[in-house]
């Protein structure tokens, strides 16, 4: 992103357009906490509601679903409660009040990605590894997305898909390759700018992809299941003593 | 919203000043306006942006593991010097360059220029594709863009057509281009005219008449034991600097460290680093060197010389008495005495000229008389080495010759590359209108052909009809001979990033196209001409499995053997030279004139780096002054043109103008003005342009050392005119005392007599208070307010030794290249908002000599975060956004960060550095981002983290490995870059490092430690200097 210096005081808009956005402005704010109420009272709602037992919101639901899975699990974190319990601030509703944060932080967000690739298909059904296409987990800090190449080692001319959506997709992903192209995929986990996280580290240390991710094996559409915030990492780390030191994930990326 | 790096334009003086009304005359009903305004905008900043994608590679590249840096071995092509390069690239892009350990030249060091190579690389200004010119507007030349195919037709008709002659205008030429021009040239029926004015030819010539080989001999300034130098600059721009610095500084923090005498008329880095600066009467240095040749042959001191030259030397300094020199040069007779003294008592010894002081409009006398000296002291084939000679092509006369041509209509055929003689040669001569000459008229009245093979749209590139866009360093392949047997590959560390092309491809498809074969038909492309020749080379080494060799050499950055070559003491001395005019030249000059002295900087050099926002916006070790030139003028000299600090002075010779604030300081000679090269530019880009009005060059006589070749630099008469109100000087540090304090200390040794002695005792520089330093320093146990901390396994720490550091500023670049620090522009810079982690502090000290006088002792204090044991910082952040770490390191977390500034507030080292602004990095110079540092916000604080990712990537690879970070794994980009290697990292922990011991050294100490127990981690060794 480039852009002129950007500062509250420097960019103030001049004359007739401040008036304007004066105006614009108070209206939105007074849009803005309206609904900001009617989320506190929504929240306190189901939290209260939740607290009976009575309320299942999707993040929750993919918490049960993994209780009874057959892959490693440590439990879905989610906030500085107890596991498998979301707290307040852990609520979707939270997360799409974007005072709070985007929408792409929060449990839940599940986009649609240019190409329907499923999990379930590849990994639960056809047994892959983990690592055969996300290779560079246990080498980097990042854990690549396939190259557009290792689909076309197996789509390329023996998997043509069953479905008819899945034969769809793989005519789309050779589209992909044919033009030199990489797939647009939208990014779940998405982090914020001033944290390192490395996947490396982690997988040595012997934390399971779906400690964090959830059981990916069981998703045709991958969805954010964790939280992902501070407390949920300092979490695990508090449990496993491994270090808290701020600048073990900030003060550098 | 394209924005710019830095905004220097009137659209944001009025966003400021409107600003800045609102909120002074501010009244309640405007308050709520403004908050609302804010909110809205803060509302705006926190829309969440769209969703991001996350794109993989199409295909593998074996080479690339996402997140992992690759480095590529290559050689940097700033200069003439050709240090070997460790290109660090993450995803296909280049983010940091380093040093090769392996090349011989720079031994894993970079300056400053070498350092900001990346932003030739990505400069926001270069040109994408091949351009035509369309027409010429008042504000410039107008080009449209055109294609490759198109430009080749136009030169290979023109070529055809062509009856004059046709001119290849060069810069230095390396190795590889060298090699393919011999036959190009002559195939084609070119003249070569190369220029750079950085080349010291007068060097070269007098070499020819005492050695025998036209040629730079190569020094050792470390073999020697006494050093003195006529000017020349080796610590900043002269030949090889990074290799020389090094050098001296070997010798310098060894138990016999070298005496260091500098002769200049201004204090240039280099002297500042001089145990003995001697203020010469400008253009004088000649009758210094007579004058020492004569006392050395009173004293004996000839072993060197053939008897039959002996005579004519005594004749040639007979009645030069030390009263007559004194007058002459300004230089009390004791002084010189004094140098004599020290050369005749040295076993071994050097003599160097050069740089602005050597470049007078007769520099041969001075060279030669230098060279006389080595021969006579004994220093050929010891400190002076003749067989390693490399020979510079530039030649002045050359382009003067040329321009001449194209102004009488001899030239219908013009190309330029790598060389900017519309900026850097004296505007005097008229260059633009020569090559509007070639442009119109041509041979036979017909349109000739300009074409500029450039990325740059600099002064000469504009002049062009037609302008092929060339890989810059980075991009392209090639190679240098740092030494005669030595090969150093320039190879590409990334795909270019635009429509560009090797200028070897150019040149070999020029060729192709006009018919002529000049290389063998199984070379088709240059990167294979450069594979053939570096085998040819190293054919003997190579044996059977030349690919293997070739991968290897690509890997290690060249070919470089163990160089033994200190070559015969034989000189062969022409008598011609007792024919040369030893007087000295000065005009004669008016009231209102003075002697313009223009010098190349560490952050222009001769006007290459002036487009690099990191060259502008780095501060000048001496003045400390940034973004744009300034003239250096003694006080005395100010006082009778009524200028003050900072005031706006005119200078103008018949020629041009140039104007430039004015720097008042002792430091120069009171007869000249002294103002950097390189700044100026009226075309090169947005940087370049917003820096300066007027070039130096413009001011420059129509006059060229004829003997020499080379660029009369000093010399000329300017008038020195005061402008209107401030001449908007900026420095960083305006203040150049330590007022006792004892930031910077010294260690006195030897005396006058004593000759070369050993470091003794821990006498600080005189005029500063004893009293804190007795029973204080690290012996000391005082109470301890905070908790102390225990380090379990790591306690990282620094130790510069400031004997070895010459305040060249690479480290500054290189802090601001791997930290993702942004460039603020002159106005906020200010402000005192600069933004870089390290400064480099200079003090003005006087040290007490032997007969009771003074003498300057310039200091250079690198600044950065002290990592402080009781840090005053961490207790008064209400956040706890900084804090102290268990690894000694006093950390800081920007997301937790809400701007109070208390902690930058109560820093005793004022290292803290806050964003006040959100910079963004214009387009293409955002390509250098280090992708493992976090780019930080508006609001937050920032300070040197020991390049903490860096610290991080070490213990992830020993955490791999199953053991421990080992000693000097890891090292932070400004102790990786340090052409002296005076910084050491490591574990204060582990009593075995090399930090550890450095930090023990007797000569260590904790800046303001004594006075405030903050405990830094960060140890200073005593600067060392001679007693005069």
């Amino acid at each position: 992103m480039t852009g002129e210096r950007q500062t509250a005081v420097r960019e103030f808009p001049t004359g007739v357009k401040r008036s304007f956005l004066v105006s614009a402005s108070s209206m939105i704010n007074k849009i803005r906490f309206a609904f900001a109420g009617a989320c506190v009272l929504t929240a306190a709602a189901l939290f209260v509601g939740f607290k009976g037992g009575s309320v299942t919101s999707a993040a929750i639901a993919q918490d049960s679903a993994t209780q009874s899975s057959d892959y490693p699990q440590v439990g879905v974190r989610t906030g500085v409660f107890n596991d498998g319990q979301a707290a307040l601030w852990d609520l979707n509703i939270w997360d799409h009040f974007h005072y709070f944060g985007p929408p792409q932080r929060a449990r839940g967000y599940k986009p649609d990605q240019p190409i329907n690739f499923s999990h379930v298909i590849h990994v639960q059904q056809n047994k892959m590894e983990c690592q055969y296409c996300h290779w560079s987990v246990a080498k980097a800090s990042y854990a690549a997305i396939p190259e557009v190449e290792t689909c076309m080692g197996c789509h390329g001319a023996l998997v043509a898909g069953k479905s008819e959506q899945g034969k769809k997709d793989i005519e789309k992903l050779k589209e992909y390759y044919k033009n030199g192209q990489p797939i647009p995929w939208v990014k779940v986990h998405v982090m914020p700018d001033y944290l390192k996280f490395n996947h490396k580290r982690h997988v040595k240390a012997g934390v399971s992809c779906q400690e964090c991710h959830g059981q990916i094996p069981e998703m045709e559409k991958v969805e954010r299941v964790s939280s992902m915030k501070m407390g949920w990492c300092i979490d695990c780390h508090r449990q496993r003593g491994a270090s808290i030191d701020c600048l073990v994930c900030h003060g550098h990326k | 919203m394209k924005g710019e790096l830095v905004q220097l334009n009137g659209n944001r003086k009025q966003a400021e000043t409107q600003s800045g009304e609102g909120l002074v005359n501010i009244t309640r009903r405007r308050f709520l306006q403004v908050l609302g305004a804010t909110s809205a905008v803060g509302a705006a900043a926190c829309a969440h942006p769209a969703q991001q994608e996350i794109l993989p590679y199409v295909k593998a590249d074996p080479e690339q593991i996402p997140g992992v840096a690759a480095w590529y071995s290559s050689t940097c092509t700033e200069c003439s010097a050709g240090c070997g390069l460790r290109v660090r690239t993450r995803e296909g892009r280049a983010v940091k360059v380093e040093g090769n350990p392996n090349s011989p030249v720079n031994r894993g060091s970079l300056c400053a220029l070498g350092q900001s190579t990346l932003q030739s690389l990505y400069d926001s200004d270069r040109i994408r594709h091949p351009l035509k010119k369309k027409g010429m507007t008042p504000q410039g030349p107008v080009f449209e863009q055109t294609t490759w195919d198109e430009v080749y037709g136009k030169i290979n008709e023109a070529l055809t057509n062509a009856t004059n002659k046709k001119v290849l205008i060069t810069g230095e030429p390396q190795a590889a281009h060298a090699d393919l021009l011999t036959p190009w040239l002559s195939q084609l029926g070119f003249g070569q005219v190369v220029w750079d004015p950085m080349q010291p030819v007068a060097v070269a010539k007098a070499s020819e008449l005492v050695y025998g080989t036209f040629g730079v001999p190569t020094f050792s300034i470390d073999k020697a034991d006494v050093v003195v130098n006529f000017g020349a600059d080796f610590l900043e721009t002269f030949v090889n600097p990074v290799g020389y610095a090094r050098q001296w500084a070997d010798s310098r923090r060894s138990e016999h460290p070298l005496r260091f005498v500098h002769i200049e008329p201004r204090l240039s880095l280099t002297g500042a680093n001089a145990d003995l600066w001697l203020k010469s009467n400008p253009a004088s240095e000649v009758r210094v060197a007579l004058f020492i040749i004569g006392q050395l042959i009173q004293r004996g001191r000839t072993q060197g010389l053939p008897g039959d030259t002996l005579a004519s030397l005594k004749e040639l300094t007979k009645g030069i008495t030390p009263e007559a020199v004194e007058e002459e040069t300004g230089i009390a007779k004791e002084k010189l005495l004094l140098v004599a003294q020290y050369l005749s008592d040295a076993d071994s010894s050097l003599v160097l000229a050069g740089g602005t002081a050597a470049s007078t409009s007769n520099p041969l006398p001075l060279q030669v008389a230098v060279n006389i000296l080595n021969v006579m002291l004994g220093n050929i084939g010891k400190t002076v080495n003749i067989a390693e000679m490399a020979a510079p092509k530039s030649s002045a006369s050359d382009l003067a010759t040329a321009i001449a041509d194209m102004q009488a209509g001899k030239v219908d055929v013009l190309f330029t590359y790598g060389t900017n003689p519309g900026f850097t040669f004296p505007a005097a001569y008229g260059y633009d209108y020569a090559v509007n000459q070639v442009s119109i008229k041509g041979g036979n009245k017909k349109a000739g052909l300009v074409v500029a093979f450039s990325s740059f749209l600099d002064e000469t590139a504009q002049l062009a009809d037609y302008i092929l866009p060339v890989h810059t360093g980075l991009e392209d392949w090639g190679y240098t001979r740092p030494t005669q047997d030595a090969i150093s590959i320039i190879q590409p560390s990334m795909r270019p990033i635009f429509d560009t092309q090797s200028v070897g491809d150019v040149l070999l498809t020029i060729a192709s196209n006009a018919n002529k074969s000049i290389v063998p038909a199984d070379i088709t492309s240059f990167d294979k001409f450069v594979k053939a020749n570096f085998l040819n080379a190293t054919s003997a080494q190579a044996g059977g499995d030349t690919e293997k060799f070739w991968m290897a050499s690509l890997e290690k950055g060249g070919y470089f053997p163990a160089s033994n070559n200190n070559g015969s003491s034989k000189v062969a001395i022409n008598p011609s030279i007792f024919q040369l005019s030893y007087g000295i030249s000065r005009p004669h000059l008016h009231d209102d004139e003075l002697i313009i002295y223009p010098y190349p900087s560490v952050k222009t050099f001769d006007g290459r780096a002036a487009n690099k926002p990191w060259m502008q916006e780095l501060a000048d070790p001496i003045t400390q002054a940034v973004w744009g030139a300034w003239a250096e003028i003694h006080p005395d000299t100010a006082k009778r043109f009524g200028l003050k600090q900072g005031d706006a002075v005119i200078l103008r010779t018949d020629d041009g103008e140039a104007h430039v604030p004015a720097y008042v300081t002792e430091h120069v000679h009171p007869g000249i003005v002294a103002i950097p090269l390189g700044q100026g530019h009226s075309a090169y880009g947005r940087y370049a342009k917003s820096a300066g009005q007027g070039s130096v060059y413009g001011l420059l006589p129509k006059s060229i050392a004829t003997d020499a070749d080379s660029l009369q630099l000093i010399g000329g008469a300017v008038k020195v005119v005061r402008g209107l109100g401030n001449g908007d000087l900026v420095t960083v540090q305006d203040f150049s005392s330590q007022l006792d304090r004892e930031l910077s200390r010294t260690t006195i040794i030897g005396g006058a007599a004593a000759g070369v002695a050993h470091a003794v005792g821990d006498a600080h520089a005189s005029g500063h208070g004893d009293g804190h330093g007795e029973g204080h320093g690290g012996h000391h146990e005082p109470k301890q307010m905070y908790e102390q901390r225990e380090h379990p396994l790591y306690q990282w720490g620094l130790a510069i030794d400031l004997a070895a550091c010459t305040g060249c500023s690479a480290c500054v670049v290189a802090c601001q290249a791997e930290n993702n620090i942004p460039v603020v522009g002159k106005k906020i810079v200010n402000q005192g908002r600069e933004m870089s982690w390290i400064r480099i502090e200079r003090y003005y000290d006087s040290i007490k000599t032997e007969d009771g006088g003074e003498e300057l002792k310039v200091s250079f204090l690198p600044m950065m975060c002290q990592h402080c044991q009781n840090a005053p910082c961490e207790p008064v952040c209400p956040v706890y956004a900084t804090y102290h770490n268990e690894e000694g390191m006093n950390a800081m977390v920007y997301n937790r960060c809400v701007g109070t500034r208390y902690c930058s507030n109560n820093c005793s080292y004022k290292v803290r550095r806050f964003n006040w602004f959100q910079y963004e990095w214009p387009e293409l110079l955002d390509w250098q981002v280090n992708p493992d540092v976090t780019k930080r916000t508006v609001g937050v604080m920032e300070k040197c983290t020991f390049c903490v990712q860096r610290i991080a990537e070490a213990k992830d690879i020993a955490k791999d490995l199953g053991r421990l970070v080992e000693d000097g794994e890891i090292t932070p980009a400004c102790v990786q870059t340090c052409p002296t290697q005076a910084l050491t990292f490591g574990n204060l922990k582990d009593s075995n490092s090399k930090v550890s011991k450095v930090a023990r050294h007797e000569r260590a100490y904790k800046v303001l430690d004594h006075h405030l127990n903050t405990q830094p981690s960060v140890s200073y060794l005593n600067d060392i200097r001679y007693k005069a």
